[in-house]
């Protein structure tokens, strides 16, 4: 009792002593040591390390992805499973990498964190909106398979685009998946990682603080989110692309001043880059949506709440709340992919419109067909991450699966319909450019009826409902 | 209540503030200034005279206006009822926005270089164009047929005339004249958003549709007043004038068959019902059969429907008296009961009496493959159930894995069929009966499918192109002579996938696709459609050669339409390659599941399907040929031509499609 309390001391000491390690009250980290009798020397129990490594792995592999050269090719494949079934060392960092002032700290995938992969933590149920039943790793392995042998990812005959597919559906199965299914789920049980034991032995971490830093870490948001504006928060994916100044990003994203972007606490990845889009109104009219502040303010209030039980089991209503935490979380994540299928769907039907005015008047469609393609990509791949999540989507899935189909409408009324024994595509004449479209006005209605997105952007009809409702009420009964 | 309350009051003081509403105060207001004009001007300059004249208590508190106002008071509470109730136009717009892209296959924009001010201008004449016609139908609609005159009429009963006698209105004429502003509301709407997107807004002034607010605060209130205000004659066959509409609430029918139009006088003027207001106002407004009890509320909600409903009566009458014949006749009833009772019986007897289930998977329509169930039922009593989808079945049967019920698989087409053998969903078969029945060429190597009937690919070719029928094989198609005069469906669908998979196999992937790209070249329109499609396009003179699928014709050719027929009748058929290998034939067929709870069963059925009786209803049902050797063509088919076939080994065709695929994609197909 005596030698714990004066090892709780000193590490209050040092905790006090170090700046870094000050906890910030909106900021996600700094948050001290509270597993009784831990002997190690970290100073603070956050650590989610694994998990922007994963970020870092994905973000590589749909570069890797794009960069085939239109023949079959293992070395790539080879490559790009390293990325994404191996857990192998001295794999660099593909993406993101330093650009202009935007430097990035960590140039090696083992310097965030050594030995992770995706597919271990690929949602393992069965795709019902691809052919054949595969699992969500053998979908991606899949179109691993055919991205090797794709020129820059893309096959303009089927219409896939291997880059966005991957990337879009790894965004849902092994990011949204792990935490909301997995860390955000059975793990705020009592007895499965309980807050008096450290998650594993020796770690600096109770069982609740890391299931739930897992689950931040998923997101890929910086720790200082709370101090950024949405569009701050999407200026540092961009990595100053998007800035007035490209030393801009720089300047949000790093918190402590060392010039360098660290991957592992100040970056912007995938989830989080779509629920800042959306928030800051990238992509449109102003949305009115706070998809990335509510998200990041519940993981922060969450943890504060683990914090404040010192290393104790947490009681019913401690866990009830933090369940509150995690259902505020849970939710808005699901209409933050929601909202990007349906913008995507918006998206693939005014290529619909471009590619149907370019064939009437038989132009060269090469350009905006790979425009449509690529945004399919992004509308499949979404609309499948929509559905790894820990409800069944029931009806609603098995509408959205059908509507987009397998593959897109083409240009010559074709549309992959199966897959076949070999991994052949096997193609069939699909409906009309008419029914292709409505499916994707029918798509948008589906995603406002289900998941009550709001800042639909791309929308197809809402142009009709505007107008309606200009014209006024008919209701009363003049005579003439 | 409260807030029920507090919405009834609110409607009831909307049409006063909302300037999209006809007795918004400022229209009132203008209406007032320019009666004042107008009967000082006829009291000669007195002031007071036209003051007593406006406002004379004879026709603001006559009984026929106390009526009015009541009539207000109620009306807003049953339409605060019955309007939500209706179909909204953004529901009706949406609606039809979704058909349009069926009716245009798609969405183009028109006029993308078009000013956004332009289009809206054009949005809100059209809109105001077509609220004012379709105003004028209805109007008209409701003064000719007796069953509307009889809620109108309503309004006509009006002996005294102010701005409030516009809300004089049955329900039932407040409901059609909701659905007319929904129709006219969403057909433009839909329509423009259509066509111009997001650029279609409509110009407003103080938000009101821009002409309507003109129409209003131009005196439109005077219309049910006493002021009588014309236009002179010229203007009047452009305008409806107050005046006119005064002339339309005349007493004398000969006044009131007129001026139905409400902004507008060209629609009557069209339509021939156009009165100018020259000879001065009408002696009396109202009907001549007004009765003591005209005004009361009593009568005027309740007579119209005791009136419409003697209108409908005698059509009414003649059903019951039919039904009230058929029940009073004792015997006639008890003979109904029974029947009833007996089918009932029956149905449950069957239903118990089947010994055996068996439940069929299946690509082809219902209609279709239910004469052969129903023979078979007929035959051994089995109960079959189907399951039908024209895609994904293939995915659901592997999904359902060692639970599915299925046992018979029934698609068409031999690419389709291979999906099931690929994903090895099929059970391989031992029949006696199915290999003397099935020639080899037609079932796969390991007997786990079979064909069923044949469908031969066959060129159509314009009765009236003589040259055309030159054509003697596929290869004759590629031939540069008949340039822009070919139609086809597009290349990706499975039937002109396996016509090209056979010409692979007969001449390798170079000459099919050399074939394939001079097809392509003769094509007269983008690749569209379906089979049918492409023989109408020759009716249509779009082209005069198409490739399609034998029992399309049939079908056209016995079709229950008319137009369809004679889509048939301006094409023959031929059969190519008829001095070589003989035509490209596809077949539908089937297996029995992998899974099967029911193997025996499902062999004897497809046992059954190869028989005589099963093969013959192939030719009558759906124009197809006989797989079976000993069965011959139907007396139909045969007049259409005789012909040999292709007789590769049809698994072949669907090795060779992913090739035949790539070739289709490389010529753009």
């Amino acid at each position: 009792m005596h030698k714990s309390t004066t090892l709780g001391a000193s590490a209050l000491t040092i905790v006090l002593l170090s700046g870094a390690a000050i906890a910030d009250d909106m900021v996600y980290s700094g948050f001290p040591v509270t597993v009784n009798g831990y002997t190690g020397k970290k100073t603070t129990s956050v650590s989610y390390t694994g998990q922007i490594a994963r970020h870092v792995l994905h973000d590589s592999l749909k570069k890797l992805a794009n960069s085939g050269n239109g023949k079959p090719n293992p070395e790539l494949k080879a490559k790009m499973l390293s990325y994404y079934s191996t857990k192998d060392k001295g794999r660099m960092v593909i993406a993101p990498k330093t650009k202009g002032p935007f430097a990035i700290k960590q140039t090696g995938v083992d310097d965030i964190s050594k030995g992770k992969n995706l597919e271990g933590k690929t949602y393992k149920g069965t795709i019902t909106g691809m052919p054949n039943n595969m699992t969500g790793s053998g979908l991606v392995k899949f179109w691993i398979d055919k991205a090797s042998s794709a020129n820059k990812g893309v096959d303009m005959a089927n219409g896939y685009n291997y880059g966005q597919l991957i990337s879009k559906f790894i965004m849902g199965a092994v990011s949204y998946n792990q935490a909301v299914d997995n860390y955000l789920d059975e793990k705020l049980e009592a007895d499965n990682k309980p807050n008096n034991k450290p998650y594993k032995k020796g770690a600096p971490y109770t069982g609740k603080e890391h299931s739930w830093d897992e689950g931040f870490g998923y997101f890929g948001t910086p720790a200082h989110t709370l101090k950024l504006t949405p569009r701050n928060v999407y200026e540092i994916a961009k990595q100053g692309s998007k800035s007035k100044k490209p030393e801009d990003a720089l300047a949000y994203a790093d918190y402590n001043k060392d010039g360098k972007v660290d991957l592992k606490t100040e970056m912007t990845f995938g989830p989080a880059y779509y629920a800042a889009g959306f928030d800051a109104s990238v992509y449109g009219k102003s949305n009115g949506t706070d998809y990335l502040h509510t998200i990041t303010k519940a993981f922060l209030d969450g943890r504060k709440l683990i914090d404040s039980a010192k290393g104790k089991k947490l009681t019913d209503a401690q866990r009830a709340t933090l369940k509150d935490h995690a259902a505020t979380i849970s939710a808005n994540w699901q209409k933050v992919l929601a909202e990007a299928t349906y913008k995507y769907a918006g998206s693939v039907y005014k290529d619909l419109e471009k590619l149907k005015t370019i064939v009437e008047a038989n132009g060269d469609t090469t350009k905006q067909l790979k425009k449509y393609i690529k945004h399919w990509g992004e509308l499949k791949g979404f609309s499948l991450a929509l559905q790894t999540g820990k409800e069944n989507l029931g009806e609603t899935a098995t509408r959205l699966n059908r509507m987009i189909g397998f593959g897109p409408l083409m240009p010559n009324l074709s549309q992959v319909v199966d897959i076949d024994s070999k991994g052949n595509y096997v193609r069939d004449q699909g409906g009309s450019w008419g029914e292709y479209m409505l499916h994707m006005a029918k798509i948008q209605k589906l995603l406002i009826d289900k998941f009550d997105v709001k800042a639909r952007n791309n929308a197809i009809t809402g142009g009709v409902a505007e107008l309606t409702k200009k014209l006024g009420g008919g209701s009363s009964a003049e005579n003439d | 209540m409260e807030a029920v309350l507090s919405e009834y009051f609110g409607q009831l003081t909307d049409p006063f503030f909302n300037p999209q509403k006809r007795v918004f105060a400022g229209y009132l207001f203008s209406a007032l200034a320019i009666a004042f004009v107008v009967a000082i001007v006829h009291s000669r300059g007195s002031w007071l005279g036209a003051w007593r004249g406006l406002f004379s208590r004879d026709i603001w508190w006559s009984k026929s206006a106390r009526a009015d106002y009541l009539i207000l008071l109620t009306n807003q509470a049953v339409m605060m009822g019955v309007v939500p109730r209706l179909i909204t136009k953004l529901a009706f717009a949406m609606l039809l926005f979704e058909a349009m892209h069926i009716w245009f296959d798609g969405r183009l924009l028109l006029w993308p270089s078009a000013p956004g001010w332009m289009i809206a201008a054009a949005f809100t004449v059209l809109l105001f164009l077509l609220d004012d016609a379709a105003k004028y139908v209805v109007h008209r609609a409701l003064h000719r047929f007796p069953v509307l005159w009889c809620f109108h009429k309503v309004h006509h009963t009006a002996e005294t005339l102010t701005p409030f006698t516009v809300y004089r209105t049955h329900p039932v004429e407040g409901v059609i004249f909701a659905l007319r502003t929904v129709v006219v509301q969403a057909i433009a709407t839909a329509g423009f958003i259509f066509f111009f997107g997001d650029r279609a807004e409509l110009v407003t002034l103080l938000g009101a549709n821009a002409f309507l607010f003109a129409f209003n605060a131009a005196g439109s209130n005077l219309r049910h007043s006493h002021v009588w205000f014309g236009y002179g004659r010229i203007l009047e066959h452009v305008l409806i004038s107050p005046a006119q509409h005064q002339l339309h609430h005349s007493v004398d029918r000969h006044h009131g068959d007129a001026n139905f139009g409400a902004v507008l006088a060209i629609w009557d003027w069209i339509g021939g019902s156009l009165q100018f207001a020259d000879n001065g106002p009408p002696e009396r407004f109202g009907l001549s059969d007004n009765r003591s009890d005209t005004h009361d509320l009593a009568t005027i909600y309740l007579k119209p429907m005791v009136e419409a409903a003697h209108c409908l009566y005698r059509p009414i009458k003649k059903g019951i008296v039919m039904m009230n014949a058929l029940l009073s006749n004792g015997f006639a009833r008890r003979t109904a009961i029974g029947g009833l009772g007996a089918l009932l019986c029956l149905s449950i007897m069957v239903v118990s009496a089947a010994a055996t289930e068996l439940n069929i998977y299946s690509h082809r329509q219902p209609f279709l493959i239910k004469p052969f169930i129903d023979a078979y039922k007929a035959k051994t009593g089995t109960e079959i159930n189907i399951v039908y989808a024209s895609k994904g079945l293939a995915q659901r049967l592997q999904a359902e894995g060692g639970r599915s019920p299925a046992d018979v698989i029934l698609t068409v087409d031999i690419a389709r069929l291979y999906v099931y053998a690929d994903k090895k969903l099929l059970a391989p078969v031992e029949s006696d009966v199915l290999s003397r029945n099935v020639p080899s060429h037609l079932r796969a190597p390991d007997n786990t499918w079979f064909a069923f009937s044949k469908r031969a690919r066959v060129v159509a070719i314009a009765n009236r192109s003589k040259d055309a029928f030159a054509i003697k094989n596929y290869e004759d198609l590629a031939d540069p002579k008949w340039r822009g005069r070919i139609c086809t469906r597009p290349g990706s669908h499975v039937y002109n996938r396996a016509l090209v998979a056979s010409l692979i196999h007969a001449k390798g992937v170079d000459a099919a696709e050399k074939w394939a790209s001079g097809v392509i070249e003769n094509l007269a329109r983008r690749p569209q459609g379906n089979d049918r499609a492409q023989v109408k396009a020759i009716y249509e003179g779009v082209c005069d050669i198409a490739i399609i699928n034998n029992y399309y014709y049939g079908k056209l050719k016995h079709s229950a339409k008319p137009v369809q027929r004679d889509w048939a009748a301006a094409v023959k058929l031929i059969f190519p390659n008829q001095d070589g290998r003989g035509a490209h034939v596809n077949i539908s067929g089937g297996g029995v599941a992998k899974h099967s709870k029911n193997k025996a069963e499902a062999v004897r059925f497809l046992e059954f399907l190869t028989s005589k009786a099963a093969q013959d209803l192939y030719g009558s049902v759906n124009y197809e040929y006989p797989v079976n050797p000993a069965v011959d063509v139907p007396r139909e088919l045969r007049s259409w031509g005789s012909f040999s076939e292709d007789k590769m080994p049809i698994a072949r065709i669907a090795k060779l499609a992913p090739k035949a695929q790539m070739i289709i994609d490389r010529v753009g197909w």
